[in-house]
């Protein structure tokens, strides 16, 4: 077994820290309401080559592994979920699938993986409850063997700020269909959703399509890895909120005092601390386990989803603590501490919840029996 | 014989915030949540008396006992947790006013607050450096040397509606080498000269309400604006805490009847899908804990507000009531995040605005942290 980090990762690792040190940390304190802000940033990152960091050098992107990714993805988390979430829609679920299911436009797909154009995924309907993937959207084939696709879709992440979409749709058969939709055609029309609780600074759209012509060579396969990256990426951005909030707490602590001392030696504070670093590792170890499995073949015995229901809670917790050791304090937008509160509870949109995924482990090991 | 019935008065004084809380101010709820401070609607609450619900009815309260307290304060933090905590902090400085204020106090400062002529009254305790030690304050006071008024100076922070308050109940030292003793209480006019408001803390919920600090650069107060003798002062904030207490835990209480409610209101669109409540067991038995942890929170909320009718002490009981409700209460609006679908997860729905209402009610009036202090000290003190 070996945990060290090998050169590449190290220094894509090292790049994204120093890029969010310098152009994410503060900044980010500002964007806490306003839509777009951190597009610019989104920007700058593609020209790091970090919107097509999965996909091959022959392809326009960085030819690097899923490890790199997650690394990447931490360190921006660090920073402002928001941004980490639009950066890993797009290199995850989003381009995953199409390089998972070889998809055939090589030049659309350096476009993508140049970061010259950006691509979303269109899954959720926007049922009542989030988990329930009930796809209503309809794919009609024409004579010409291209589809006309009439539906909608909610909260897609870079649903306003993409060229294209990979819109989820029932062909009249009842069979799954992927579609990648070109955002600027006739019968497309697209919103920004309303302000969420949480990752204010991702952009978000809700989509209508309403018999929108996608051409037969536009269909992708289906692609179980590009949900395997929908949930190991959100693990991340929820760790990098976990170390960014644990972080926050500690320095409050050893710098506020009351009752003469530093509230850092008050047990209470200890325990909290002590419990978000443990809980912060132990999620660290279950998503890069998982991450190394997908950089390597295939995901297995659930390490992803196990990554990923731990991570997003342990998220939840952990800001909840830090919230907690800073007072009043930790209530205003002064600190940090209060968005990441929000963004944890906000996280399970970009992925299935994690009451879903216990469901996926437990019936996968029920199998397995 | 126990008794969990309401009395006649509780249930009218229940039904009155109730009515005015589901009709009116429903309709300006999100106007609060953008910011707006409610100030219709706390002169129209004063109008129903509920700026002094225990406070007597030849002052304009509603005579009315803790329970009702806690019921009316509940109903106003369902719909608007905004308006529930400037109305609760009004009503416990107008309580301290009842309590050890004289007649003249009375009618010089607990009329005009009850009759809506102030927006608003203030409790101002914690200070930049002085939050769960309060007792560690530095604002001081020192009398003149005819004994006709104190100058004032310091600063107080966290002060909820310390800009619209018409009486500002203040905790300084008369005497700063005596500790918690050496407290006084004031009411201060904000209209003194020498009185500062600061800036409004930018707050992740609760926007409603105006949170600002202020600054006393020698206010002088008159002799006869001290509330109570010297040296009383962190007394009158430790009794206005116990009740406030339980306020804070009907407060939080209500945010989470209006996740809980929210989250309901979503299921009935699910039954068509195989994951509808019944078969979606990950919903049904977490509601099933939400409400049952409400169950037992708002008992003990009850519990201590009723011991404080009966006139008995209830320090612990309103600190474990309000740990145990404010700590449901994050459980139920976290709870409810996640199985909220796209709407709940608005920032402006019933749940994203119970999301962001309900942390602070772990905060203020006492951490958990220090509820838990009072809780472990009384029990190994035997009191
Ligand atoms: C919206 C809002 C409205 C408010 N309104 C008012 C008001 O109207 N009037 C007023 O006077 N105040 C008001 N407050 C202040 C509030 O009561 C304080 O924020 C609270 O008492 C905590 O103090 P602090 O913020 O300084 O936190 P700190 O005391 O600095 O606490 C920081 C952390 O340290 C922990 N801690 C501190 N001491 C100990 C210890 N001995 N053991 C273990 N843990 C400890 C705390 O529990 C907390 O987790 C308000 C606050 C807010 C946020």
């Amino acid at each position: 077994m070996d945990f060290a980090l090998d050169e590449t990762q190290q220094m894509i690792r090292d790049s994204v820290r120093s890029f969010v040190s310098g152009q994410v940390r503060e900044p980010a304190m500002k964007w806490n309401e306003g839509h777009g802000d951190a597009n610019a940033a989104l920007k700058e990152l593609g020209g790091l080559g970090l919107l097509g960091i999965l996909a091959p050098e022959n392809a326009g992107g960085a030819g690097l592994d899923v490890a790199t990714l997650i690394l990447s993805l931490i360190e921006l988390a660090t920073g402002d979920a928001g941004l980490a979430a639009m950066v890993a829609h797009h290199n995850g679920p989003a381009l995953g699938h199409l390089l998972d299911a070889d998809f055939s436009d090589k030049k659309l797909l350096s476009r993508f993986a140049s970061g010259d154009a950006l691509l979303c995924r269109a899954t959720d309907e926007g049922q009542a409850h989030l988990d329930s993937a009930t796809v209503e959207t309809t794919a009609t084939q024409q004579p010409d063997g291209g589809w006309q696709v009439s539906g909608s879709k909610r909260l897609v992440p870079l649903g306003t700020l993409a060229s294209h979409a990979i819109v989820s749709a029932k062909t009249l058969g009842g069979a799954d269909i992927h579609l990648l939709v070109d955002l600027s055609a006739p019968g497309v029309s697209r919103q920004a959703s309303a302000s969420l609780v949480g990752l204010s600074t991702c952009d978000l759209a809700d989509l209508t399509l309403s018999e929108v012509q996608v051409p037969a060579a536009m269909t992708v396969g289906s692609s179980s890895r590009a949900v395997a990256l929908g949930r190991l990426t959100t693990a991340a951005i929820a760790l990098g909120v976990t170390r960014a909030a644990l972080a926050a707490g500690v320095t409050y602590t050893l710098e506020r005092k009351q009752f003469g001392k530093p509230i850092a030696r008050f047990q209470p504070m200890q325990w909290q601390t002590a419990d978000s670093a443990t809980e912060l590792e132990a999620a660290e170890l279950l998503t890069y386990r998982a991450a190394w499995q997908l950089s390597t073949g295939d995901a297995r015995d659930f390490a992803v989803e196990k990554a990923a229901v731990f991570a997003m809670e342990a998220a939840q917790r952990v800001a909840d603590r830090a919230l907690q050791m800073h007072g009043g304090y930790g209530y205003t937008e002064d600190f940090p501490v209060e968005r990441h509160f929000r963004d944890a509870a906000t996280l399970r949109l970009l992925t299935d919840g994690p009451d879903l995924q216990r469901v996926v482990i437990a019936k996968g090991l029920a199998q397995a029996v | 014989m126990m008794d969990f019935q309401l009395s006649a008065d509780e249930e009218q004084i229940r039904d009155l915030a109730r009515n005015y809380a589901q009709t009116t101010l429903a309709e300006r709820a999100l106007a609060h949540d953008a910011g707006a401070f409610p100030m219709e609607t706390v002169k129209e609450l004063a109008g129903l008396g509920l700026m002094g619900i225990k406070s007597p009815v030849s002052f304009g309260g509603l005579g009315g006992s803790n329970v009702a307290y806690a019921l009316a304060i509940r109903e106003i933090a369902k719909v608007c947790a905004s308006t529930a905590v400037t109305t609760a902090v009004t009503n416990m400085v107008g309580d301290m006013l009842v309590h050890f204020g004289d007649d003249g106090q009375r009618e010089r400062w607990l009329r005009p607050l009850l009759s809506g002529e102030f927006a608003a009254g203030s409790f101002a305790l914690t200070e930049p450096s002085a939050g769960s030690d309060a007792a560690s304050l530095s604002s001081k006071a020192v009398l003149s040397d005819d004994g006709s008024y104190y100058t004032l100076s310091g600063t107080k922070m966290w002060i909820t509606s310390g800009d619209v308050a018409g009486a500002v109940l203040v905790m300084a030292k008369t005497d700063a080498d005596a500790g918690a003793r050496g407290i006084s209480a004031f009411i201060v006019d904000p209209n003194a000269a020498g009185f500062h408001v600061g800036r409004h803390e930018q707050k992740m919920g609760l926007k409603g309400s105006s949170t600002v600090s202020l600054t006393f650069e020698s206010v002088k107060v008159p002799a006869a604006d001290r509330l109570g003798p010297e040296g009383i002062g962190f007394r009158v904030a430790m009794t206005a805490l116990d009740g406030g207490r339980c306020g804070i835990g009907a407060q939080a209480l209500g945010i989470a009847e209006s996740a809980l409610g929210g989250l309901l209101a979503a299921m009935p669109a699910r039954k068509a899908d195989d994951r509808a409540l019944g078969t979606d067991q990950a919903a049904a038995f977490r509601i099933a804990d939400m409400a049952t942890r409400m169950e037992a929170a708002w008992l003990m909320v009850l519990r201590a507000c009723a011991l404080k009718d009966a006139g008995k002490v209830m320090s612990r009981e309103a600190a474990m009531a309000k740990v145990f409700a404010t700590e449901a209460a994050g459980f139920v609006t976290k709870t409810a995040m996640g199985l909220a679908g796209a709407d709940g997860l608005r920032k402006d729905s019933a749940i994203g605005r119970a999301y962001r209402d309900a942390r602070v009610a772990r905060i203020y009036e006492g951490t958990s942290e220090v509820q838990r202090i009072v809780i472990a000290r009384s029990l190994v003190r035997g009191v």
